[in-house]
């Protein structure tokens, strides 16, 4: 079921990175960041409900973007936007106005505190790791480059 | 000579900012992008002040003058890819590979790049779509149908930008036609769910770039530019609401 999940979010997210025009050589690693975070959305939001979970699939999300941004010397963007499309609260706007025509304004108001919490729940997730500084998230990276070396030399 | 590579270093320069901020990058990056340019070919002056929707650069020109250029640049559809490729630009200029005159020929050649071609942007709009009325608790045959929503969307607002229909009553198009179709496949075939096809199609229109980009402009501290950005989000979110609406009064 999980993989099946990932599956899925993968070829959404590299379905908008087509749409974004985003060069073809970073499709998969877009699809991969997307498929991640919308992994680890899907498995929290049952046990800890759905803003904890964006919460945290949006900081998986904006880490794994930083470091292919590096690896894969791209702007960060490129793997943010796409990989955060899965989580940009869509639904919460479709119910939220759905609610509102059909006069149930309780769920109207619920649905619409929701969407706004996991908006600042995306917020707060980029934020936290954009205050990692640069040479943290680099550290992988280094890691890959003496793996190239090594591969070389072989 | 010396008078003209001045100017060619701003245009080149103010160019690049230009396609940038129109393409959805951040602030902080167009204002490094432009100040490191203007480095590699001498100018090592080069003071960028840009906003959401504009970029003001001044540098020295000879020992006496300055030269100054104000842009205007309307908000407008990002094309990540635009980025990507400047960044990539910018990153072989400063280790060397160009002079001048390529530079600005390769700067000209990313501008008018007309981005991904229709059949590829239905193709992945049907996938997406699809995808996501999956994602968001559709069934299979949910996701089948949200495919041609998917493709009606990617038509239509292809020809209202032919049509240069402003941005909000595209966005209040699209998402009248995504819940037509939401409706009329939900009534068409028994046992489809017209909530997942519906979000399926919608999640086109939402305004993930620039709720991104206005969230890493506030980080950086441009307040300002960050504020325009979440605005426009706002506006397509409220502008989404408002199509789904109008077409549930209208049906219930």
């Amino acid at each position: 079921m999980l993989l099946i999940q990932f599956v899925v979010a993968f070829f959404a997210t590299a379905a908008f990175s087509v749409i974004f025009n985003i060069p073809k050589n970073q499709w998969f690693f877009a699809g991969f960041t997307g498929g991640a975070g919308w992994v680890i959305y899907w498995w929290l939001s049952g046990q800890r409900g759905v803003v904890v979970a964006t919460f945290i699939a949006v900081v998986v999300i904006t880490l794994l973007s930083r470091i292919f941004a590096i690896v894969r010397k791209a702007p960060v963007t490129i793997f943010l936007v796409s990989g955060i499309f899965p989580l940009v609260p869509g639904v919460g706007i479709y119910y939220t106005s759905y609610y509102l025509i059909m006069n149930e304004l309780a769920m109207a108001g619920e649905k619409g505190m929701e969407t706004l919490k996991i908006a600042v729940a995306i917020t707060l997730g980029i934020m936290c790791v954009l205050l990692i500084p640069q040479k943290v998230i680099a550290i992988p990276d280094i890691y890959v480059q003496r793996y190239l070396k090594k591969k070389k030399r072989r | 000579m010396e008078k003209d590579t001045g100017r060619q270093v701003l245009d080149l320069v103010s160019m690049m900012g230009e396609e940038l901020l129109k393409n959805g990058a951040e602030i902080a990056r167009v204002q490094e992008t432009m100040v490191i340019a203007g480095r590699a070919f001498g100018k090592s002056d080069v003071d960028v002040y840009a906003v959401s929707n504009g970029i003001f650069v001044t540098m020295h020109h000879d020992d006496q003058t300055r030269c100054t250029q104000v842009k205007y640049v309307p908000l407008s559809t990002p094309d990540l890819g635009k980025v990507a490729r400047i960044n990539q630009l910018s990153r072989e200029i400063c280790q060397g590979r160009y002079t001048l005159s390529q530079a600005t020929d390769e700067m000209k050649k990313i501008a008018e790049d007309t981005g991904v071609s229709l059949g590829w942007q239905l193709g992945a709009c049907a996938l997406g779509s699809a995808c996501f009325c999956y994602l968001f608790g559709g069934s299979v045959l949910d996701s089948l149908a949200a495919a041609p929503v998917g493709i009606i969307l990617c038509l239509l607002q292809y020809a209202m930008g032919k049509a240069r229909i402003s941005k909000v009553m595209q966005t209040i198009f699209g998402s009248m036609a995504v819940t037509v179709g939401g409706i009329l496949f939900a009534l068409l075939f028994a046992g489809l769910n017209r909530d997942s096809i519906t979000i399926g199609g919608l999640i086109i229109l939402v305004p993930g770039v620039p709720l991104t980009t206005s969230i890493r402009d506030f980080f950086n501290g441009d307040y300002l530019s960050g504020t325009i950005r979440l605005i426009d989000a706002l506006l397509v979110a409220i502008c989404m609401a408002i199509g789904v609406g109008v077409v549930y009064r209208v049906f219930y």
